[in-house]
């Protein structure tokens, strides 16, 4: 297990911004995390997959808001007012820095981990899939799992097709009877 | 006569008209358009390598000789090369022609390869003749003249870039003066000079260009290692950018209107040979201009800046007289011109020519975007203010007042920060002029550019990506609009070719519109043209605007645009590609015989469109308003359909296909549960239609577009977003893919 840990040469060591899904805990690098927001009207984005919720306006940027529940698919419900929206900051690999928001169920605290407490994900065989998950630490007395945050987004980040030409007659949405 | 597959020939056709962009922007002196050029030969040679008449292949061989010569030696075009170059490409020109028409090719000009010129009256004209660096010795100072009416533009940018470069070179050569080995230094030094060089060679101040040009040589030497910086190099270069900056603060003076049009002459000629002399290593001789300043004429000491008064004009017009006769030592002149600026030489003057740089502050305009952003934010918080409930019901009427204040202020502040991205055309505009004269020289036809509304201002994101599609049109339109002059007089038309180029406000956007008064565009050769090249079915009936759109499509190949069979065609898909990057449009009205109007319509800012805003369900989208052509609530019975789908409706007697919004976008609580409660929007793009049926039309609103980001970048049913004035994100659909769904 050790050995695992140690053959990913990127450490994991630093400061993580845990929150809740459902019953569940995860965390995130601080680094990655530009600010907390209130969760606020988003505009729906039509034809695209359900967990990209829409846009919202940062202080004049618009940017993309994932719901982490759906992304994860877990059960789906309404946000409590604890709800937030954590803007996280990707650097992508040509230098863009792109901002992107995720909405989760509250915010919890942030902790310091360091490399030798955080395990890696253990294999479940399929499903779920652990391809997004980091880790998980249980040093903080429960147990959270740490997220691959620019993973997760970077595969979202062109996650949109072009509608190609004619497409509304394929699907006889052109004028369909009422 | 060999025949060669028509598409090699086509290729070649097509290179040789793109040679001729590149080479109306090829300066003396400057390696811009070197290596474009240079490839251009190797094309040409790589295509046309086997089974040639030996008059091409030996012409492209002497080109390339051309170029290589260049290449080992200055390294920039001389004057020489340029006019070398201009005769072939005409020649090549005439060669591709013939061989296409299966006639005997022109001879091979045999100066080519001998090395001398043949005299080409109408670019000798073009290009002054013989290279001034060979020249040992000059005996005459050159006086510029100043082109104010036309290029006052260009001259302003000049003349701003010019002060902040002299004085960079200035406290280069100060630190130079302490460390003369700096050679970080000593490069931006040579780079100042060369970029100094560029900007006068561009606007054809030939004294100022080849000032700087010896100047750069030495700082190169000493870049190589060649000489080394000592006192008297330096105060050679200092001397040297002190008569530079005696120009420029002419230039500058006449900018303001003092002595608008006169010669300026500055002596130079003895300072470009203490340079060259300091080039080749031999010490520089004492400087000598201060001697006979202080000589004859005591009058004016003042600077001249304020100064209109009769001596100072006299002596301007005494210079122009003494500079004609050759033999006119240099320093006679020196004298006369000394009363327009008493510190020829030596100088620590630098006050004066400061406070002519200021008014201008240079900005990186990801700085202006976010300060336009902070301004849209704060305009929104302000109505959320204003319209907050809280707020509306306290009678206060110091409240009532203070927020009126903030409102006028907070929309003047706007207006003001959306006023910064905008900039006249007139320096692209401007550009053209160059380009007409030297397309049109070269081609011998006599065309003329006329300006209008170049005071017309657009965001200069536009004004900037502009400039290659005019560079096309406006070319396109000497080359295949214009006739030769003797054709222009057959027809009953003066000889000489108007272009008009203008600007004006329209359609709350920007009109520009390229006019000639030329053979106009023949609607049947090009249609014959667009079904031989397989873009339209041969028994395709199109209209006239139709078919003149074909010259847009790809694959309109430019093959006869140069054998005069047909109209224009270089490229123009890439200028309409261009233009609806900037969401504008182009259209063409032509008549046969008496020219073409070309008209591009511009939105005024990429920042801001004017849009409809409506409603679908709970969602709200904005739609351009630029591509809307009407909206109308349907009567029962005017939505027809076929096959009990493919909805329709009837718009100005056209079938126009309907797409449901709500639907489309399975949107959830559409309002309009049949096509009667909603409401049609027809819009276009290209010359496809669709109506949009939407809920409700909320009302037109500009809004500021921004990015939806990575993101959404690989869909197309979105351009982009808005902040609303209520701070929710409306999204703005993309017209374009909307019609074609």
């Amino acid at each position: 297990m050790s050995i695992l840990a140690t053959t990913d040469t990127k450490t994991k060591t630093g400061r993580y911004l845990t929150f809740s899904l459902g019953h569940e805990s995860y965390g995130i690098p601080v680094l990655n995390v530009r600010e907390i927001i209130r969760l606020c009207a988003i505009t729906p984005v039509p034809r695209m997959p359900t967990h990209i919720k829409g846009v919202i306006n940062l202080r004049g940027t618009v940017i993309a808001v994932l719901d982490l529940r759906a992304k994860f698919q877990l059960s789906v419900g309404d946000y409590s007012d604890r709800a937030c929206i954590i803007v996280v900051q990707l650097n992508g690999p040509d230098g863009s820095k792109n901002l992107m928001g995720a909405i989760v169920d509250a915010v919890e605290e942030v902790v310091q981990l360091s490399d030798d407490t955080i395990e890696p994900p253990p294999d479940f065989g399929g499903s779920p899939d652990t391809q997004y998950i980091m880790g998980v630490t249980t040093s903080t007395g429960s147990v959270k799992t740490l997220l691959d945050i620019e993973k997760i987004f970077l595969d979202d980040a062109s996650i949109t097709r072009s509608l190609p030409e004619g497409s509304a007659r394929d699907t006889n949405l052109l004028g369909q009877g009422k | 006569m060999t025949n060669l597959p028509p598409s090699s020939l086509a290729q070649a056709i097509d290179i040789h008209s793109r040679f001729a962009v590149e080479l109306a922007f090829v300066v003396p002196g400057e390696k811009t358009g070197l290596l474009p050029i240079n490839s251009f030969f190797m094309d040409l040679e790589d295509l046309l390598n086997k089974d040639v008449p030996e008059p091409v292949s030996k012409s492209i061989a002497a080109g390339r000789d051309w170029i290589n010569e260049t290449f080992d030696g200055p390294g920039t075009f001389s004057e020489k090369t340029i006019k070398l170059l201009n005769e072939w490409h005409g020649w090549f020109g005439e060669a591709l022609s013939a061989w296409d028409q299966g006639k005997p090719l022109p001879a091979h000009p045999e100066a080519w390869t001998s090395g001398e010129v043949i005299p080409v009256a109408e670019v000798a004209t073009s290009t002054p003749a013989p290279e001034v660096a060979e020249e040992p010795v000059i005996t005459q100072e050159k006086a510029i003249v100043l082109n104010l009416k036309d290029d006052a533009e260009l001259l302003n940018e000049f003349h701003g870039e010019s002060v902040e470069l002299l004085q960079n070179i200035e406290q280069g050569l100060l630190v130079l003066e302490d460390n003369p080995g700096d050679s970080g230094t000593i490069n931006s030094i040579f780079r100042a000079f060369h970029t100094f060089k560029g900007a006068a060679g561009f606007l054809r101040l030939l004294a100022l260009q080849d000032l700087a040009h010896d100047l750069e040589s030495l700082l190169d030497a000493a870049r190589q290692s060649k000489i080394r910086i000592t006192t008297p190099i330096i105060d050679i270069i200092l001397a040297g950018s002190d008569a530079l900056k005696n120009y420029t603060f002419q230039i500058g003076l006449q900018l303001k209107g003092t002595n608008a049009g006169k010669p300026i002459v500055v002596p130079t000629s003895e300072l470009i040979l203490r340079v060259r002399a300091a080039l080749r290593g031999e010490l520089p001789p004492e400087p000598t201009p201060p001697q006979p300043i202080a000589a004859p004429e005591p009058t004016s000491v003042e600077p001249p800046k304020k100064e209109t008064s009769a001596p100072q004009v006299q002596a301007t017009e005494k210079a122009l007289e003494v500079i004609p006769p050759k033999e006119t030592p240099a320093t006679s002149i020196a004298v006369n011109v000394t009363h327009l600026n008493p510190t020829p030489t030596t100088s620590k003057e630098p006050t004066e020519i400061k406070d002519q740089s200021s008014g201008f502050v240079k900005l990186d305009t990801s700085k202006l975007d976010a300060l336009i952003d902070l301004v849209g934010e704060l305009v929104i918080a302000q109505s959320m203010v204003v319209q907050d409930p809280d707020v509306q019901s306290l009678e206060s009427r110091t409240l009532a007042r203070s927020l009126r204040q903030l409102s006028r202020t907070t929309s003047e502040l706007q207006r003001n920060a959306m006023s910064l991205r905008m900039v006249p055309v007139r320096a692209a505009f401007q550009k053209m002029t160059r380009l007409v004269r030297d397309i049109g020289a070269h081609q011998k036809k006599q065309v003329q550019l006329v300006l209008d509304g170049e005071e017309t201002e657009l965001d200069r994101n536009i004004v900037e990506k502009l400039a290659d599609p005019l560079v096309h049109m406006i070319r396109n339109a000497v080359d295949h609009g214009i006739e030769a002059p003797a054709d222009r007089i057959a027809n009953g038309k003066p000889a000489l070719g108007t272009i008009k180029l203008s600007a004006s406000h329209q359609r709350g956007g920007i009109l520009i519109r390229i006019q000639d008064d030329g053979k106009g565009l023949n609607a049947d050769k090009i249609l014959a043209k667009g079904i031989e090249r397989g873009l339209v079915a041969p028994n395709a009936e199109l209209t006239e605007s139709e078919i003149y759109n074909l010259i847009f499509m790809p694959g309109f190949s430019t093959a006869e645009t140069i054998t005069d069979l047909s109209g224009r065609g270089v490229g123009m898909d890439v200028v309409k590609r261009n233009i609806e990057g900037l969401r504008g449009k182009v259209e063409i009205q032509s008549v046969l015989g008496k020219g073409s109007t070309f008209n591009i319509l511009l939105p005024l800012t990429l920042a801001i469109i004017d849009g409809l805003l409506v409603g679908v369900g709970n969602d709200r989208y904005i739609i351009p308003t630029i591509s809307v052509r009407e909206s109308f609530r349907p009567k029962p019975g005017m939505v027809t359909t076929i096959h009990e789908r493919g909805a329709m409706v009837s718009v100005r007697g056209k079938q126009t296909p309907v797409l449901r919004l709500g639907q489309f976008l399975g949107t959830t609580g559409v309002k309009a549960t049949t096509d009667e409660e909603g409401i049609i929007i027809v819009v276009e793009s290209g010359d496809a239609m669709r109506g949009i049926l939407v809920d409700e039309l909320i009302g037109k609103q500009e809004v500021v577009i921004k990015s939806l980001g990575e993101t959404f970048k690989d869909q197309n049913l979105l351009a982009g977003a808005a902040v609303l004035g209520d701070g929710a994100v409306g999204l703005i659909l993309d017209v374009d893919t909307l019609v074609k769904l």
